[in-house]
């Protein structure tokens, strides 16, 4: 029976060594796994620590950095990468992740720009428009508010220089007499300068004049400029300039010798020398003042030919009109304007060339430059000048003779008017007879009073 | 119509006197001029028409004649004589009552003029 019992203890205990043999290697088999996957989830762990981080740095710096990239696009989508997930497709994918934001960053950006840009370009071109548009308006307000106040002052400046005029011959005394002279000169500049804007902003120049000759014409400019007996001129009677254009080169010529007065020392005298072309007649004004250097003169011939002159609205600050005016007034009525430099005077010289067809040609005129010649033909001068006293020549005429008071002298001293030749110009002329000259002074004076009507006038 | 025609009043008075403003002597509207036949080519314009008027072969010309004939305003022919009388172009005798006319004659000339007239 102890054999059975040890024999069955045997048994047990060979059967729990075994069980526990199993058991104890089965646990550490066990413990082996267990402490693999411990390895594993730890670096599982790791890598997800390091794939948060990288996220973190993704979502804080790398993509705000893509976003703030200046023109031309992020330059790199280098994202710095932890070890634990080096050689991980996570490390591919958040890189690509970085690379696509970069790319549809530089994608949007393009498109905003180009958008950008369009609208730019559309905004620019209403704005030129609307520019245009609002310079047009201008253009048009300044000169119709221009036009409208010169030709204002043009029209009371003319009707004061024609007040002046009556005055002048109405009023006797020396002092009424000099300062409606002064007055006139005041009166006449500030024609010129309302009447260059007039003409500046569209007006037609209103003022009309007979025909006049080129000597006249000279003087008719020398009247509207300050410092005019600095003037120095030539004189052209046979030639006139048609009534149509008159106004016209007046004013042009005033204008260049205010310019040549003006450019000039105060003492030097401008010259002006009329020369009669075969197909022209040619005012010539030379100043022996500064020679416009070449830029001016570039500016001076690039207004002449039409450029940068009819806006009114581009004078500047200190507007020169004067140019201005010649060139519009020499292309509206025909004529045309040269400035050239240096001159023989080391100055400037204006060129005002008037076509024959502005021109009317007289033979019978008083031939100016020989005034000698015409003071010995006392016909001519009766024929041509305006001024010829009614001279009663022929005695059988004595209705003519009659209607004039001065006929009476003629008639009583037919031969002794002429006074003996002086020898030398400042000696005092031959007197006539004194008791004659006194008579017919007393009959002439008596006459006009008695007789208004009784003048010398030839009426026209 | 022979050579052109003048508008008095488009050349300024100012001009035509060459800035003077006063007659440089006492020259009146009656007050009678002789001419000397001196040279005239170097006279201005104006001074060379009044001289003209002279050149007819008469004797004297009242200022205000020939201010009638040139249609110039008295004053300015009063400048333009004054300058004329100075450079010795005119003259202006003096009245001597010896041998003036009595107002008698002058009266009945007129009397004549107008029955003329």
């Amino acid at each position: 029976m102890t054999d059975l019992i040890l024999a069955v203890g045997a048994v047990v205990a060979v059967a729990a060594a075994g069980t526990a043999g199993h058991f104890h290697r089965s646990y550490r088999r066990e413990r082996g796994r267990a402490d693999q996957l411990q390895g594993h989830a730890e670096q599982l762990t790791r890598q997800l620590r390091a794939a948060e981080h990288a996220m973190g740095q993704l979502a804080s710096d790398v993509l705000p950095a893509i976003a703030a990239a200046g023109p031309g696009g992020p330059r790199g989508t280098d994202l710095p990468l932890p070890p634990p997930l080096m050689h991980t497709p996570l490390a591919g994918r958040l890189r690509d992740v970085a690379g696509q934001a970069a790319a549809a960053v530089v994608r949007v950006r393009e498109d905003a720009q180009a958008a950008a840009d369009h609208r730019v370009a559309e905004i620019r071109s209403a704005a030129d428009h609307e520019v245009a548009r609002a310079r047009r308006e201008s253009r048009e307000a300044t000169r119709a508010a221009v036009r409208s106040f010169a030709s204002n002052v043009v029209a009371r400046a003319s009707r004061l220089s024609r007040e002046i005029s009556q005055g002048v011959r109405s009023h006797q005394d020396d002092e009424a007499y000099a300062t409606l002279v002064h007055i006139d000169h005041t009166a006449q500049q500030m024609l010129l300068t309302a009447q260059g804007y007039a003409v500046l902003a569209g007006d037609k120049l209103s003022r009309r004049w007979p025909q006049t000759s080129l000597s006249d014409v000279i003087r008719a400019s020398m009247g509207r400029i300050e410092g005019y007996q600095r003037v120095e001129h030539h004189e052209l009677d046979t030639v006139a300039v048609q009534s149509r254009a008159v106004e016209a080169v007046v004013h042009t010529l005033a204008v260049l010798l205010d310019n040549a007065l003006r450019y000039s020392p105060p003492t030097a005298r401008v010259h002006v020398s009329v020369e009669e072309g075969h197909h022209a007649c040619f005012l010539t004004v030379d100043d022996a003042g500064l020679r416009m250097d070449d830029e001016r003169l570039m500016w001076a011939s690039d207004i002449m030919s039409g450029k940068d002159r009819d806006d009114i609205t581009q004078l500047g600050a200190h507007p020169q009109t004067g140019l201005r005016v010649a060139s519009l007034l020499a292309e509206n009525y025909g004529f045309r304007v040269e400035l050239s430099a240096p001159n023989i005077y080391q100055g400037t010289r204006a060129v005002l060339v008037l076509p024959k067809n502005l021109l009317v040609f007289s033979t019978a005129g008083p031939p100016a430059t020989t005034p000698a010649a015409v003071t010995t033909t006392p016909a001519a001068v009766a024929t041509s000048s305006p001024a010829a006293v009614p001279a009663p020549r022929n005695p059988a005429a004595p209705a003519a003779a009659a209607t004039t008071a001065s006929g009476l002298t003629v008639r009583q001293r037919p031969a002794r008017t002429h006074p003996a030749p002086a020898p030398a110009p400042d000696t005092p002329a031959v007197p006539g007879r004194p008791s004659v000259a006194a008579a017919w002074a007393a009959g002439s004076r008596r006459g006009r009073q008695t007789d208004e009507d009784t003048g010398l006038t030839e009426g026209h | 119509m022979t050579g052109p025609r003048h508008d008095p009043d488009m050349i300024r008075p100012y001009v035509r006197t060459g800035g003077q403003n006063r007659p440089s002597r006492d020259v009146r509207l009656e007050t009678v001029l002789i001419a000397a036949s001196g040279p005239t080519e170097r006279l201005g314009p104006d001074a060379r028409r009044v001289m003209r008027l002279f050149a007819g072969g008469r004797g004297g010309l009242a200022v205000a004649d020939i201010a009638a004939a040139l249609e110039l305003p008295p004053s300015t022919v009063r400048i333009l004589v004054s300058s004329l009388m100075d450079s010795g172009h005119l003259t202006s005798p003096a009245p001597v009552q010896e041998g003036r006319p009595g107002l008698d004659l002058l009266e009945e000339v007129l009397r004549g003029l107008r029955e003329l007239v």
